[in-house]
């Protein structure tokens, strides 16, 4: 839930408003959907890694 | 006379159908229905014919020139048919050699689960923002509850290029360009998916990495959305059996904080 | 923070086992990274040497016969100073020491070994913690030690140590007693009084020392004198505590020290009373001070960190570090103690720059200044237990904190209304109770008192996560939040770009932004500056690119260097840069296409023409058709080949380049593409409108134009169109020719150009005239006219 003092430093009122953040890291997403295990190929671009998402999902 | 067209006939049959070749049998379609050909010549003869016999002579000749135009004309069809097989055969080609197709291209993976990241929330409302990637430590730290000399500055080892400037750490720095540019202050529905950077390198991370950031302000925001919001992202993401777990934790600019153990069909227990 | 649970265990009853523990407390919020026995070994036995003779077949092995109570053993040891009569620890067969290293009944050089007689490395301490005989040979248990107990048992070493990944907030638990309040949370258990009793001589030590505090980045600062110590080695339980929580042992006095601040939280400082003049003082160091620590390295300070002076010059480096000169030594007779609080931030900045203790972790995390005044007694309480001190009576303090509980108000229906869980009134309330705080309940509004140590604990939302942390949050319903539905909305564009390329036969790539400073500043003749890292990781990567190109160089040659030399890349992303003092950041495409395109047998060098092709087919597709064009400059990058390369001009604005690398740059053709996309997509499209189709049928002409080489196909296609006028609808190049025929200097150029109106079929005579005029005029312009 976002913090009181980030709404009320940022011009909202926490009276008045609640809300929530989230984040989380896009890589291992992928790496998991493809099968990739070295966070490192995602960014080598070795065209036979490339290659191999020439298609749709 | 009988006689003579029946001979005509019998000749005339033989003969076509022992034609070699399409010229032949042209010469064979003059010499007998030509108009100086044969039959012509009989009907031309029937002048000395009583008036009885002549209607039977003229339906003779009739019947038997439909029937060696019939004849001809299948002929020139079989000739014709061939003469087409042949000239194909010949432009016969080998269709397994390999097609001159215009190659696709490929789409970076990680921007393929960004996109599909950004057409899910699109769908539920939220608008997709940017945000500076060399950001200010207002930004980035400050304006989330971040101040000099926190201690949670060191859970994200940043890359400075002036004191105040920074590649920013998180895309939670978008959070504050979001509220405070927004000037009604009315609510809020965004993701910010982009490239962070950390000062961090190895077999598990990247010093540059992709983050998505979702924020949402209105009235009566609870826990309880969050973790709803979460699961319709993970279940698209992860798979339907993917399940969540709320780990307490702590984060600045959020409070309560959680972590999310995810647990689903094909990995074991993984943080989110 | 490496807990304990020996330690914790003087302050709390429980009765579970390590990992339940480590997960419990993980639930709660404090991940741990491991959980396992201090000495993780099985199957060890207290033995005898009853007999000791040389391996027959060995000069440094031994046969001996080991009683470990229930039978004798045989065993070959290798430790050189195994004997006869020497009590040792037996790992039998069966036995798994750290390592995963089994031990295994079995024959050395042909004699049979029925386990091993192990050296306390072997048991897996840290070699930070062994002396000089533990690295030399097997240990020697002291001689009373009886045969066939638990070796480790009877060292005081079977304990468990959990390591916590704690969170940034939560500094209370970087002390035992920390982290004995968060388990009794946990678990609704009390407790323990820490001990603190001790007597004190009746001398008052303000008598005849001082403490001045001269700078507000001190908030609290206490000594106490004790006298007469003794020095020797630890209580096994002292060194064995330490140990598990990573600290090496050293002598009793300073391992007090450590202890007192692993219980309580604490940094303490003792000084050899005698080293001083009877002060000491707090202040921030001069610019340039120098000041040796500890640990024997001279440090140069700032006025930006705290130090500790006995009044004339530094004599620590306040919360990171003592110095050398005022060091307890074994000769050390009378201690001043310190306790205080430095300001975090402050402490903070000198750690980072200086160095990182034991001590300078806590202060940055903020304290509790009830545990400084604590922290005094304990070490009182220990030092005349353990180091036979006499405490001198009095303390010197300086103390300007508040040691009041924080008050908080919350009501109930808030607690559920963030955590949208629906939580009985009782159940909240006994949440509070367990974590130790105390509350008053008015109506729906609980008023509550927060213990000082818990310094995290500032406002309601606070004390929500603590209902939320204790009560367990793994039953909340998720739900989607009630919005107004409406449409969301997403760069479309840079998307549909993005889709056009992959169309184009391109891979799409992800590059660092980080390059190297000489590769930033090349590719591009834009004044800029480049914007260099503070503190890089590699030199490689010390500075943000401008032009995307030499991150899309970078992977040409990643692949080149594994042999795959087609190479026919794009990516949008954004190049960074430093203008009359302000930062700014351009997203842009770039494309680099090297190599061979294939399609089925067909196999084609790329060249300058694909490369622009694809730049025209991008322009045409955003809708600039007929708004650009490809200028020739003189000047342009030096790392591009000046005669095949052009900057892309749209609405008389250069918006990006095409061309071939230079081939000092690059040996191979390589060919890139940049094009500034903030620039381009604020430049004004033409509109997609349908044109109406001429009834009337139009008349194509060829025409082959002879001209110097050096003319431009535009220039003469610009020429045609103005002689031409308006009846020319359409013209196009089918041919360029130069050799037989055609003189040396010059070229063949050879057009189809197409006429028509849409009033009427123009004639024969009409077109002739239009054609007449076109060759007359290119003639006077020097061309000559192909018949």
């Amino acid at each position: 839930m976002v913090h009181p003092n980030v709404l009320k430093m940022n011009g909202y009122d926490p009276e008045k408003y609640t809300g929530f953040a989230f984040g989380t890291g896009l890589d291992r997403l992928a790496m998991f959907k493809y099968g990739i295990t070295d966070i490192r190929l995602l960014y080598q671009n070795d065209v036979r890694f490339l290659n191999q998402f020439d298609r749709m999902d | 006379m009988k006689e003579q067209i029946e001979g005509i006939r019998k000749n005339a049959t033989e003969e076509i159908l022992n034609v070699k070749d399409a010229k032949e049998l042209n010469d064979l379609k003059v010499k007998y229905l030509g108009k100086k050909g044969e039959l012509t010549a009989v009907l031309r003869g029937m002048g000395g014919l009583s008036a009885e016999e002549r209607p039977v002579i003229g339906s003779l000749v009739n019947v038997v020139r439909d029937e060696l135009e019939k004849l001809i004309e299948e002929k020139e069809n079989a000739f014709r048919t061939a003469e087409m097989e042949e000239k194909l055969a010949k432009e016969k080609i080998d269709i397994t050699l390999p097609s001159n197709k215009i190659k696709r291209g490929s789409k970076h993976p990680l921007n393929r689960i960004i996109e599909e990241v950004e057409d899910l929330f699109v769908s539920m409302g939220y608008d997709v923002v940017d945000g500076p990637e060399l950001e200010t430590d207002e930004y980035c730290f400050e304006r989330l509850n971040l101040p000099q000399g926190h201690p949670a500055r060191d859970m994200q080892d940043s890359f400075y290029v002036t004191p105040e400037y920074l590649l920013r750490t998180q895309t939670s720095a978008v959070q504050a360009h979001v509220m405070m540019e927004n000037e009604e202050k009315s609510p809020v529905r965004v993701i910010c998916p982009g490239k962070v950077y950390r000062r961090d390198d190895d077999a598990t991370h990247s010093h540059q990495f992709a983050q998505v950031e979702g924020l949402v302000i209105d009235k009566d925001i609870s826990l309880a959305d969050l973790k709803g919001t979460l699961e319709v992202f993970m279940k698209k993401m992860l798979g339907e059996k993917t399940q969540l777990r709320f780990r307490p934790s702590y984060f600045p600019f959020t409070e309560p904080s959680y972590e999310v153990d995810v647990t689903c069909f094909k990995c074991q227990r993984k943080r989110m | 923070m490496k807990l304990s649970t020996n330690f914790v265990k003087d302050y709390i009853d429980i009765d579970v086992d390590l990992k339940t523990l480590a997960e419990d407390m993980t639930k709660a919020g404090n991940e741990y990274d491991s959980a396992e026995k201090f000495i993780n070994a099985t199957n060890l036995v207290v033995g005898e040497v009853m007999e000791c003779e040389m391996h027959p077949d060995s000069d440094h092995l031994h046969v001996c016969k080991v009683n470990v109570g229930k039978e004798t053993l045989q065993i070959v040891c290798g430790a050189p100073n195994v004997r006869k009569g020497l009590k040792v620890i037996v790992a039998l067969p069966g036995a798994v020491l750290p390592g995963d290293f089994r031990i295994k009944a079995g024959v050395i050089r042909g004699i049979e070994s029925n386990g091993m007689l192990c050296s306390i490395a072997e048991l897996g301490l840290d070699s930070k913690f062994l002396k000089p005989e533990d690295k030399e040979g097997i240990h020697e248990l002291p001689i009373e030690t009886p045969v066939g107990e638990d070796p480790i048992k009877l060292m005081g070493m079977e304990d468990g140590v959990i390591d916590f990944e704690l969170t940034a907030n939560r500094g209370d638990l970087l002390s035992v007693l920390g982290m004995a309040y968060e388990i009794g949370a946990i678990y609704d258990k009390k407790v323990k009084e820490v001990e603190l009793s001790h007597s004190e001589s009746n001398e008052n030590i303000n008598n005849n020392f001082k403490v001045e505090v001269n700078t507000e980045n001190c908030s609290i600062f206490l000594a106490k004198k004790v006298e007469n110590v003794v020095i020797k080695e630890s209580p096994e339980f002292i060194k064995n505590r330490l140990m598990a929580s990573g600290i090496r042992p050293i002598n009793n006095v300073v391992d007090i020290s450590n202890y007192v601040m692993l219980e309580l939280g604490q940094p303490l400082h003792y000084y050899d009373a005698d080293t001083l003049n009877g002060m000491l003082e707090v202040r921030m160091a001069n610019e340039g001070e120098k000041l040796t620590t500890l640990d024997d390295i001279e440090r140069t300070l700032s006025t930006e960190d705290i130090v500790i002076s006995d009044g004339n010059k530094a004599i620590g480096l306040a919360g990171v570090m003592g110095g050398l000169e005022t060091e307890i030594t074994e000769n050390t007779k009378n201690i001043i103690i310190e306790s205080a609080i430095f300001d975090s931030v402050k402490i903070r900045k000198t750690s980072k720059e200086i160095l990182r203790s034991e001590a300078s972790t806590r202060f940055e995390k903020g304290l509790d200044a009830n545990r400084t005044y604590m922290a005094i007694e304990r070490s009182c309480n220990l030092l005349e237990k353990y180091a036979d001190a006499k405490i001198v009576g009095g303390l010197v303090k300086y103390d300007t904190t508040n040691l009041e509980d924080t008050k908080i108000d919350i009501t109930f229906e808030k607690i559920n209304k963030v955590l949208g869980l629906k939580i009985e009134k009782e159940d909240i309330l006994y949440v509070f109770r367990k974590l130790g705080f105390t509350y008053e309940v008015e109506n729906e509004v609980v008023h509550v008192s927060v213990p000082k140590r818990r310094i995290d604990i500032e406002i309601a939302e606070d004390l929500i996560e603590e209902v939320g942390r204790i009560y367990g949050v793994d039953n909340i319903e998720g739900r989607l939040p009630a919005l107004p539905l409406k449409e969301g909305s997403y760069n479309k564009t840079i998307r549909n770009i993005r889709n056009k390329m992959i169309d184009l036969g391109l891979n799409e790539t992800l590059s660092y932004i980080l390059v190297n400073d000489k590769e930033a500043v090349k590719y591009s003749t834009d004044i800029f500056e480049a914007i260099k890292l503070l503190d890089p990781m590699t030199e490689e990567r010390n500075t943000l690119r401008y032009s995307m190109i030499p991150s899309l160089v970078k992977i040409y040659e990643y692949n080149k260097a594994r042999n795959q030399k087609d190479v026919s890349i794009f990516e949008i992303g954004k190049g960074f840069y430093k203008k009359d003092d302000k930062f700014g950041e351009n997203t842009k495409l770039c494309v680099l296409m090297t190599g061979e395109r294939n399609s089925g047998l067909n196999t084609k060098q790329v060249d300058f023409y694909d490369i622009k092709g694809i730049t025209e087919e991008i322009l045409d597709y955003l809708g600039y058709n007929g708004r650009y064009s490809f200028m020739i400059k003189n000047l342009l990058p030096k790392e591009f080949h000046p005669y095949q390369t052009a900057e892309i001009n749209v609405n008389n604005d250069i918006v990006g380049i095409v061309g071939k690398l230079h081939p000092e740059v690059q040996k191979d053709n390589v060919y890139v593409l940049e094009i500034n996309l903030d620039k381009l997509l604020e430049k004004k499209t033409g509109k997609m409108k349908y044109k109406e189709i001429s009834k009337f049928p139009s008349v194509k002409k060829d025409l082959a134009v002879i001209v110097e080489k050096d003319v431009t196909s535009e220039e003469i296609a610009k020429q045609i169109k103005k002689l031409a006028g308006n009846l020319l609808i359409g013209s196009k190049i089918f041919d360029v020719y130069t050799g037989t025929g055609i003189a040396e200097n010059k070229k063949s150029i050879a057009y189809s150009l197409e006429f028509g109106t849409q009033e009427r079929t123009l004639t024969d005579e009409e077109i002739n005239t239009i054609l007449e005029k076109i060759i007359e005029g290119l003639e006077k312009q020097g061309a000559e006219i192909r018949k």
